[in-house]
């Protein structure tokens, strides 16, 4: 009986005694500045962490034979849509993209810890703010990839991705539906928006303009324009510089290897693509064909995003300052474009064309730059998919573009022609929920994607 | 009449349970019965009028072959029998026949043994009337037991002669046994002293006995084991402990306690592997971790003692217990794994004269048998140096002008720039030859090593106070003139102020300073790498030479122009002007306090507080290389105007390091110990809190001048130009500090009950929690727990064997932890600045796991002690199986979680088992005037990796090399050895190796094929590279005064891997090894040796295919003279007038050598290839007045 006492006395006062860390060299994250520090790991948070494996399946670039063949096997099998099989050391959008997801929510579980009171509101907000803003980045990244495309009629039974929302990896985890993944995605984003700046220190860091841009992304992969006009328009408020591609201190010629500045004044968000599948699109990949002769002369992007390498091209126009690093953050001309389209959906030709002819009028030799008109909103929304597609090329926003496109009935079937043989990937096909690595799911018993 | 009552009460109770117990065992017997007749068949006829019961067995014996065991008196008491059976069962047969007979029967194999009938309930009731009139017959047996001095000894134990009823004397040495037939035996034990029946016939009441000393007998009377927690004595223990008394430790007069344990402790063995995870050298049965820390835990007076072993001075232990299975352990918890060495320190007792006794020893060890190092002889090595020199090896460090050339290069270079002629350069290179730098190093670095060690130890108690008053001094001289002091301090306190209170005070002082010596050891200084067996220290008139081993003496003449500090290196001067010392001081306080608050019950308290701290200063002074070389080489100097800018000022370098251990413990602990007639139980229950940190603290000073104190300061941040070169380097030695903090919290409770002394249940349960753990397993109740049960055969009615007296049989099982204190249950994060934003980053380098726990040892033990009448033979045997799970290994882990850390993971999923026999016979052969004795250690034991996850954990390729390091391999022992199958060597001298079974020299190919295929392709696995049995022999003779003592201690049935001749690295200046001799240089030469031709330049994957191939590896097997210890004993019987009691001569030797081994090779298999352990030779005087 004492000692039941005693037991329980002690239990109760030796929760505290026992939270001394051990090893006090270790740096066991625990003060508002750890945490920063830890979101602050730019190589974790925006280095090459998002799926590159969705931008070499959509269709901007295509592999040549020799590139085709300069590539590894399961690049390969990945490019023809094929049932690629990989595992955590292979190229492997599936770890990367969660990386960023475990420090988002350490800090959530650490940040909890920590009274929030005038002298820290700040340095907490931040923290909090911007750990809900990553996790949400990178399940958005994860569900485009990982996932079929929102769809309210199968929302409920297709496979979405593992919400982790513990740092505990003794936690299983098991796939979300699409429709819970998306809520968790815009709960997250909206939760982050009071705590957030509207301008960051440094674009590395999430900011109010990023999330309004996060949730116009989001809103527009599921469908919804009013709410995504609703966020694009409160992130334009925020930010709406655009590089005059005629002249900018950001770009150091258009003519340069590397033309635009990491950093530049159009990025929101900073974010690259993973470099498994990306660099090898960007180096050995060359840019579809009917896409480059859509552009024109007067267009300065024909010489800004591209490299000759005969006979045909290669991209060089990413915002990493890097040709074989692909961008996919948040920029403000994805954003002056997602408005267009908003607009024209919502039958608002004159203001999606102005929007359009914002953007374009700084894409444009001053000399040949001509406003596009319209006649109608449909053609206007013709017209602002077009740039779209010109525009945000190798931006990892092709792949849900086009499974949004199908989704509505555009009926897009992809193609590849390697040595004689022809693969097709016929709208909503499974394929386009891309397939999880192997070993994870012999390991969590996550279900497959069909391919 | 407060004890008669208690007899009563439980006497009924126990009956009852007895009855019940018989009938069980009746059962069972019966129901074993019916099975084996079932299968046997046995049918029975019978036809019996008035027949005696011998006849009528005499027929069932011809029918069934079933042969008759009884008392002949029981067939004449025997009514006849009448029946008549047809086919009957044996069992119908037998009941029918035993009907009304006072008879009862039982089948055991072919025997139907015949027994009277046990005694009814009725039966029983008058029984317990007539002990009841007995009573009236029964006295009160009451008296006083006395030391040879006469003063009184407590806690004494008097048995009732043939029951189980015991007391002990009180404080004054009284005791008193209520209600004993007045021709009663007691018996009366006292540790330490000779046992004494006393027949209680015609006795005088009070009885005064007075016990004798025992001198030199194995008896096993009233021991017992102190787990730390409390002392359970032995026959209630029921786990399986090992206790190093007193006299043993001491034939042994090393410094380390520890040590001493090496060959006498059964189930213990000293291993020379090179763990990272193992300080002490020490594991108890096998292993139990593969990534875990490998010691066992150390307690000291029942704390656990985390300071350096040294300082515990050997003088002060009264004795060690081994806490070996899971019953023993399991108190302890998670730190408990590999198993716990329980030290108890002398102390004084309630009631006792003043005792002193004084030491004084001297410890001599040789100089280090340098030669037992094998290397290239100097005329060897210089040929290989020429053969190098002319294959153009050296031509780029010749082309550097700085970096420093072996005196042959130096030689062959000027020969080869025509400075000097052919004959000057043989003559030279002949002088080298030569020389042997052993000589050398024996000549200037060694000496034998000398240690002094004084003891005077005091001790004391009146009836309510008991003092302990020691000090130790060791002075030491080693064996590279390095030297020590030490001085040990311990003071005792126990006031008893009531009876019921008793008040327990330490304080433990050790202080160390040590000295470094001639800093030198044997192949520490290289040139450029080469280790040359022909260095000269000293010229003919013992002047110091200079040895270009950081640069080359043709630089180190000009470089500094004149202007900076000498730049050559004396080896033979440089300790002169280099002190290395550190001042070692640890205290640890306790207090104690304990108060029998109710009759049965106490309560303990106790707190320690340890502090050690070290604080070692390294000073260079200016005069030093390695100062004049540090200044040298932060200095600029301005050729034009001479002018020496120095960045590390001119001066002494001191650098400085603290690290200091600080732990408490407090612990609240209820005990209950209730002894009655035919029960008894004790048990414990407590709760300890316990924190221990570790604070490191470490800084340099430069320019330090001590008299008058003045330092410089220096850029630590900023890098400075370097002199040679002019690349920039940070200077060393930037304040460090570092802070571990590890706390505890257990809870923990044993109980032991034991029923009419003979059946013994035992159980105990603990629960840690830790900053370490994760938070889950903190909030988890998984308790570690105990149970065990003891059953005394030989206090049986049935055991009816008069030769053995003793014999008891014990069986447990439980779990006890193991714990990495340097792992943590929290994310752990480094820190940087990401270049772009200019922001500092954290980033996760160890997942957070809140489900770390401890590692989990299992261990069921069973065995038997036993001793034969007078002890002339006695001993136990055990068995144990070993079971560690949730050990720390690699796992692979859903990355989905934290995809930052690749997809393995530290976590508690390796497994590893283990069994093993500890075996201790122990023998008095002689017993006369000539005494002989005998104690023989048998240790079987066998530890396996079952579980574990790497790639290299399936492959035995894993397992080629030396088997010094934990590598686990699935299915083998975590030490093992494995080898590649031996081709000989082709007709060009090259190693041949097996590809696809045909013999080959396609290196890469056999390594791979070694990796892929392992034993199904040229890998041969060998077999543990740590010994499978283990023990000792020791005989020790006594003749009137004097005593010896040998010890030999035996390791059979392991491997090792001896080093061999590797060409890469002698080309790149290892000594080499003799077997250079013996290489193959003419075609023929593979007939008779396989030793590979120098084939240049050196192909790696050649020589990694002979030096791992299985002609290294010998069976270990040997035999070791551990120590011998011989001692005279003078007392005042033999000197009247003596100034002391007695005083005690004795003579040491440690370290005898190997006296019988496996290999031919002449190998120590434990320092194959290194320096052995040197002999020991020790002499001591004990007094005692």
């Amino acid at each position: 009986m004492v000692g039941l006492i005693l037991v329980a006395c002690l239990n109760f006062s030796c929760k505290k005694f026992l939270e001394e860390k051990s090893d006090k060299t270790l740096v066991t994250p625990s003060t508002l500045a750890d945490l920063q520090a830890l979101l602050d790991d730019a190589t974790i948070m925006n280095g090459e962490k998002t799926s590159s494996m969705m931008e070499s399946s959509a269709d901007n670039g295509f592999y040549p034979l020799a590139g085709y063949n300069a590539i590894g096997v399961l690049q390969q099998v990945s490019y023809r849509w094929g049932p690629a099989e990989y595992n955590a050391q292979d190229p492997n959008d599936w770890v990367t993209g969660y990386a960023p997801v475990y420090n988002s929510n350490l800090c959530l579980e650490l940040i909890e810890k920590i009274t929030r009171d005038a002298a820290t509101a700040v340095k907490w907000d931040n923290v909090k703010g911007s750990a809900l803003f990553y996790r949400a980045y990178y399940f958005l990244n994860l569900v485009w990839a990982f996932s079929k495309v929102y769809n309210e009629k199968s929302m409920d039974e297709d496979l979405g991705i593992a919400l982790r929302l513990h740092s505990d990896y003794n936690i299983p985890s098991v796939r979300a539906s699409v429709k819970t993944s998306y809520e968790q995605i815009l709960s997250d984003v909206k939760a982050s928006i009071q705590y957030l700046p509207s301008l960051p220190q440094h674009t590395y860091r999430p900011s109010k303009s990023a999330a309004f841009g996060l949730l116009a992304r989001t809103y527009l992969s599921m469908g919804k324009y009013d709410s995504t006009y609703k966020y694009v328009n409160l992130c334009l408020q925020i930010k709406n510089d655009l590089m005059d591609y005629n002249s900018d201190p950001s770009i150091a010629g258009l003519t340069s290897g590397t033309p635009f500045a990491k950093f530049n004044k159009e990025t929101i968000f900073y974010s690259e693509m993973t470099l498994g599948y990306g660099s090898n699109l960007a180096f050995r990949g060359r840019v579809d064909s009917v896409l480059y002769a859509s552009y024109v002369t007067g267009d300065l992007r024909k010489i800004g995003f591209f490299l000759a390498a005969a006979p045909y091209q290669r991209f060089k126009g990413s915002y990493t300052k890097n040709q074989t690093l692909l961008f996919s953050g948040i920029a403000t001309d994805e954003m002056f474009l997602t408005r267009a389209e908003c607009f024209a959906r919502m039958g608002d030709k004159e203001s999606a064309l102005s929007d359009l002819n914002t953007l374009l009028k700084k894409r444009w030799t001053v000399a040949d730059f001509v406003p596009l008109t319209a006649n109608t909103s449909v053609e206007a929304l013709e017209l602002v998919l077009t740039e779209r597609r010109k525009e945000l090329l190798f931006r990892g926003l092709r792949w849900i573009d086009l499974k949004r496109y199908n989704r509505d009935g555009a009926n897009i079937t992809l193609k590849r022609v390697i040595n004689g043989v022809t693969y097709t990937l016929p709208p909503n096909d499974n394929r386009y929920a891309l397939p999880l690595p192997k070993d994870i799911v012999d390991l969590t018993g996550m279900p497959q994607n069909p391919q | 009449m407060r004890f008669k009552r208690s007899v009563h009460g439980p006497k009924g109770y126990v009956h009852k349970v007895m009855l019940i117990m018989k009938l069980t065992v009746i059962l069972l017997i019966t129901g074993f019965l019916q099975i084996g007749l079932a299968a046997s068949g046995q049918r029975v006829s019978l036809n019996a009028k008035n027949q005696s019961l011998e006849q009528v067995f005499k027929q069932i014996r011809s029918q069934t072959s079933y042969d008759f065991i009884l008392d002949k008196k029981l067939l004449k008491k025997a009514k006849s029998v009448d029946v008549q059976l047809s086919n009957a069962s044996l069992d119908e047969a037998m009941s029918q026949i035993l009907a009304g007979q006072a008879l009862e029967y039982s089948i055991q194999e072919k025997t139907i043994v015949i027994k009277e009938k046990a005694p009814s309930f009725l039966d029983k009731a008058s029984v317990i009337l007539n002990s009841v009139q007995d009573l009236f017959r029964a006295i009160d047996a009451r008296g006083k037991i006395l030391d040879e001095k006469g003063s009184p000894l407590e806690g004494a134990t008097i048995v009732l002669k043939g029951t189980n009823r015991t007391t002990k004397t009180d404080a004054k040495g009284e005791f008193v046994i209520a209600n004993v037939p007045d021709d009663a035996m007691l018996v009366i034990r006292y540790v330490g002293y000779k046992e004494l029946e006393v027949s209680l016939k015609d006795a005088v009441m009070p009885l005064e006995i007075k016990l004798n000393v025992a001198t030199g007998e194995l008896e096993e009377v009233n021991v017992t084991y102190n787990t730390g927690y409390q002392n359970i004595p032995k026959e209630r223990t029921t786990g399986s402990f090992t206790l190093i008394d007193n006299k043993t430790l001491n034939q042994q007069v090393g410094t380390n306690i520890l040590k001493r344990l090496e060959g006498v402790t059964n189930g213990l063995q000293f291993l020379n592997k090179q763990d990272r995870n193992r300080k002490l050298g020490i594991a108890i049965r096998g292993f139990s971790t593969i990534n875990g820390p490998l010691d066992p835990l150390v307690v000291l007076d029942g704390f656990i003692y985390e300071g350096d072993i040294e300082n515990i001075n050997p003088n002060d232990v009264e004795n060690i217990t081994i806490l070996k299975d899971a019953a023993a352990a399991s108190i302890w918890g998670a730190r408990a794994g590999n198993g716990v060495i329980v030290i108890t320190t002398i102390k004084g007792k309630l009631n006792q004269k003043l005792q002193i006794s004084a030491s004084a020893n001297v410890l001599i060890s040789e100089k280090p048998d340098l030669y037992a190092v094998s290397q290239l002889s100097s005329s060897d090595y210089l040929s290989v140096e020429e053969f190098l020199f002319n294959s153009g090896y050296f031509n780029s460090a010749i082309a550097t002008p700085n970096t420093p050339l072996t005196p042959a290069v130096e030689i062959f270079n000027k020969r080869k720039l025509k400075i000097i002629s052919a004959a000057d350069s043989a003559r030279l290179i002949n002088e080298l030859a030569g020389i042997d730098s052993r000589d050398e190093y024996l000549k200037y670095f060694y000496t034998n090593a000398i240690t002094q060690r004084y003891a005077v130890n005091m001790r004391g108690g009146s009836s309510n106070n008991a003092y302990t008053f020691a000090v130790g001094y060791d002075k030491n001289l080693g064996q590279t003139y390095d030297k020590s002091d030490k001085l040990n301090v311990r003071i005792n306190n126990v006031y008893k102020p009531f009876k019921s209170l008793s008040i327990t005070t330490g304080l433990y002082y050790t202080n160390t300073k040590g000295n470094s010596g001639r800093l030198l050891n044997f192949q520490s200084l290289s040139t450029n790498g080469r280790i040359t067996p022909y260095l000269k220290f000293a010229d003919e008139d013992g002047k110091a030479l200079a040895v270009n081993s950081k640069y080359r003496g043709g630089y180190t003449d000009t470089a500094g122009a004149g202007k900076l500090l000498d730049w050559k290196y004396y080896p033979l001067d440089e300790y002169k002007s280099i002190t290395n010392t550190s001042v070692l001081q640890e205290y640890n306080v306790n207090l104690g306090v304990q108060y029998n608050f109710v009759k049965d019950f106490s309560f303990e308290g106790a707190y320690q507080y340890q502090n050690q701290q070290v604080e070692t200063e390294n000073l260079s002074g200016v005069n030093s290389f390695d100062a004049r070389d540090y200044i040298n080489t932060f200095s600029l100097l301005n050729r034009t105007t001479g002018v020496v800018k120095y960045n590390v000022p001119v001066g002494d370098i001191r650098r400085i390091g603290i690290s200091s251990i600080k732990s408490y413990t407090a612990r609240g602990q209820l005990s209950f110990n209730r002894e009655r007639e035919n029960h008894s139980l004790i048990g414990i229950l407590g709760a300890e809190l316990r924190q221990a940190s570790n604070v490191g603290n470490s800084s340099t000073i430069y320019g330090y001048k001590a008299d008058p104190l003045s330092y410089g300061n220096v850029d630590f941040i900023n890098q400075i130009p370097t002199f040679i070169t002019g690349s920039g380097r940070n200077i060393d030695g930037r304040p460090i500090y570092s802070n571990v903090v590890n706390r505890f919290v257990s809870f923990y409770t044993n109980l032991a009950y034991t029923l009419f002394g003979k059946y013994t249940i035992s159980g105990s349960a603990r629960k840690d929690g830790s900053n370490i753990f994760g938070v889950s397993t903190n909030d988890k109740w998984k308790p570690l727990w105990s149970a065990g049960l003891g059953w005394k055969i030989s206090n049986e009615d049935f055991f009816k064997f008069p030769l053995i007296s003793y014999l008891n049989f014990r069986a447990t099982y439980g779990y006890s932890g193991n714990v990495d204190l340097s792992r943590s249950a929290l994310a752990v994060a480094t820190y940087g600045t990401i270049a772009a934003s200019n922001l500092p980053f954290a980033r996760i380098s160890t997942l957070n796991n809140p489900e770390l726990r401890w590692e989990q040892v299992g261990t069921f033990n069973a065995g038997f002690d036993f001793s034969l009448k007078g002890n002339v033979l006695s001993g136990s045997i055990e068995y144990y199986r070993k079971k560690g799970t949730d050990l720390y290994g690699p796992a692979p882990f859903d990355y989905t979680a934290g995809g930052n850390i690749g997809n393995t993971i530290t976590r508690n999923v390796a497994n590893i088992k283990g069994e093993g026999i500890d075996f201790i016979l122990n023998t008095i052969n002689i017993d006369r005037r000539f005494r002989w004795t005998s104690s023989l250690i048998f240790n079987y034991a066998e530890t396996k990796v079952s579980a574990y996850f790497s790639p290299q954990s399936k492959r035995i390729s894993s397992l080629i090399g030396s088997g010094n390091v934990i590598t686990p391999v699935v299915g083998k022992p975590v030490y093992s050895i494995a080898a590649y199958k031996w081709g000989g060597l082709d007709n060009l001298g090259r190693p041949q190796g097996y590809l696809d079974n045909k013999l080959s020299i396609d290196y890469a190919r056999i390594i791979d094929e070694g990796a892929t295929k392992g034993t199904d392709g040229n890998l041969v696995y060998i077999g543990s590279a740590t010994p499978l049995y283990a023990g000792s022999l020791t005989n020790s003779f006594s003749f009137k005064h004097i005593t010896l003592s040998i010890n030999l201690n035996y390791k059979f049935d392991y491997y090792f891997r001896r080093p061999t001749l590797s060409y890469a690295t002698l080309i790149n200046g290892a000594p080499g090894h003799m077997d250079y001799v013996k290489r193959w240089q003419n075609p023929g030469d593979e007939l008779n040796t396989n030793v590979p031709a120098f084939i240049y330049p050196v192909d790696a994957q050649m020589g990694s295919i002979y030096s791992n191939s299985e002609i290294h590896v010998f069976k270990a097997d040997h035999i070791r003279l551990q120590h011998i210890a011989l001692s005279y004993t003078l007392d005042r019987h033999l000197a009247k007038g003596l100034p002391f009691k007695d005083l005690q001569v004795g003579f040491n030797l440690a370290n005898g050598g190997i006296i019988w081994r496996a290999n031919k090779e002449g190998l120590d298999p434990e320092n194959a290839g290194a320096i052995p352990p040197a002999k020991v030779y020790a002499l001591s005087f004990t007094a005692n007045f």
